[in-house]
């Protein structure tokens, strides 16, 4: 049977600025789609459905919920750009993934999982050199937290309402010799997964986490903040479902993220987010990367896209770094300076020496983006690469 | 007359009025109290976001709804940063009535 193809009128013009963030719901709503298409001026949605789908008025309906709630009333974000370097000149334009395939520098190993060989690997170190050293001018206490992440905390900081179609989930055998032995025996890899029963896995107590700085803050849940102020730095494994969007180095669903997390008043938070974007700045100019910064908002799930959406933008409290991707002429997400005001101060009861909840904020790096990004703009080969890098893959 | 038209209509009248605030604020309250879920009687008229639990992110963006509807105007990103306690909203409304 072939792939068919659905075209669906949305009942509200999408506008431009949400385009992007509605087609990229769209792989939420139904197993059946396997790509989605909004059109340049948001009048058509054009699905990619598995062949044998059936139920497309149901499927329609399910695509008119997501437009309707995120776009019906939708605030017209400010958008601001604190830093335009887009046009800087860059030594290199073509796609280095198949180059990278080759040589087996990237290895597909399922959707949204690779491996990497030494080029990247120690490419990602020598961005880690220069972050070490960011976070030291900062003071920033070296942590080191788990892969997993705990359901009861999340949910505490109402993550699963913000983003439940990201979510990775730890599980395990039941305690159940029965179950244990037939898993043992009979599990083998179908077509589309394990052929285990759903009812043989326990109940979900733990995640994969999808951020650093959130088990910084759940170890200070509950007391008064040390000292009034922290600053803090941790590099971990981030996992973030994203279905059919899955399809490259630009989205992975596992990838590893560095961070520089500050915890106190909201200047101090606020002071230190806006140097350390300060310090980067003087960074990628000399690295000579071709970026921007600009206001961005976190990927919310439909239901609360538009009101969380809007607040982040109205009070300025995430920018994101994007570089270009010459090879595609467009950009791609590589870090975000954050400021979360008091909302895990206030959830997770992490006081300041005054009694007021204490705000947050965090730099943050995506290392597989970042150094894709680069090879994007000047190839695979280090001796033509900018001189400040190519000391330190030397050094 | 609408709804909206006698609510536009009524408070602009009392805009003249030296208690004016105090009977803006005494027509929002049930509104203040429906979406901090708070009793009517607790809400203060200088509150604040952040001083409630409840005056949340979500709250903060269900109440610049709720404004935009019932007194059909819009609320931009700039107005949405700025109007975080209940004298800056009144003050608002009032220069948007005026306007």
């Amino acid at each position: 049977m072939a792939e068919q193809i659905l075209r669906i009128s949305p009942e509200l013009q999408i506008p431009e600025h949400l385009i992007g963030q509605v087609q990229s719901k769209l792989a939420y709503v139904d197993e059946s789609i396997t790509s989605a298409i909004v059109s340049s001026d948001g009048k058509q949605i054009e699905l990619r459905l598995r062949p044998g789908a059936d139920s497309k008025s149901d499927l329609e309906s399910k695509v008119q919920i997501v437009v309707v709630e995120m776009a019906r009333g939708a605030v017209q974000p400010k958008v601001e750009v604190l830093e335009d370097h887009l046009q800087r000149a860059t030594s290199y334009s073509a796609d280095p993934m198949p180059d990278l395939l080759n040589r087996n520098e990237v290895s597909w190993e399922y959707n949204g999982i690779y491996t990497f060989g030494p080029l990247l690997t120690r490419l990602i170190d020598v961005f880690e050199t220069y972050f070490l050293s960011l976070a030291s001018s900062f003071d920033a206490k070296p942590h080191r937290f788990p892969t997993l992440i705990s359901a009861e905390k999340l949910g505490r900081v109402n993550y699963f309402r913000a983003f439940p179609h990201s979510l990775t989930f730890a599980t395990h055998l039941r305690e159940d010799l029965n179950i244990i032995n037939d898993f043992s025996e009979y599990s083998e890899y179908g077509e589309t997964g394990l052929n285990t029963p759903p009812e043989s896995f326990s109940k979900i107590q733990a995640l994969l986490s999808p951020a650093v700085c959130y088990h910084l803050y759940f170890s200070l849940a509950d007391h008064l903040l040390p000292g009034g102020q922290l600053a803090a730095t941790a590099v971990g494994h981030c996992f973030r479902y994203e279905s059919t969007n899955l399809n490259s180095l630009e989205r992975m669903w596992d990838f590893t993220m560095r961070e520089i997390i500050f915890v106190g008043p909201a200047d101090f938070v606020l002071q230190n987010r806006e140097r350390g974007r300060q310090q980067m700045a003087e960074f990628l100019e000399r690295v000579g990367l071709a970026y921007k910064v600009e206001s961005a908002n976190d990927p919310f799930f439909v239901g609360e896209f538009r009101k969380q959406a809007a607040f982040q933008n109205a009070f300025q409290l995430k920018y994101e770094i994007r570089a270009r991707l010459p090879f595609k002429d467009s950009t791609l997400a590589v870090g975000s300076y954050n400021y979360h005001q008091d909302f895990f101060g206030r959830h997770l009861n992490i006081s300041l020496p005054d009694g007021k909840p204490a705000h947050t904020g965090c730099i943050a790096f995506g290392l597989e983006r970042l150094a894709y990004a680069f090879l994007c703009q000047f190839g695979l080969d280090p001796t033509v690469w900018p001189e400040p890098i190519r000391e330190m893959w030397n050094g | 007359m609408g709804l909206l038209t006698a609510n536009l209509f009524w408070y602009k009248n009392q805009m003249s009025s030296p208690t004016s605030d105090q009977i803006v604020f005494e027509d929002l309250r049930p509104l203040f109290a429906e979406i901090f879920r708070v009793d009517p009687a607790q809400v203060d008229p200088n509150a604040q976001l952040g001083e409630w639990p409840s005056w949340d992110s979500m709250a903060h963006m269900d109440l610049m709804l709720a404004l935009e509807n019932r007194f059909g105007i819009e609320i931009n990103a700039e107005n949405i940063s700025r109007l975080t306690s209940i004298p800056a909203i009144l003050d608002h409304l009032q220069h948007q009535n005026r306007g």
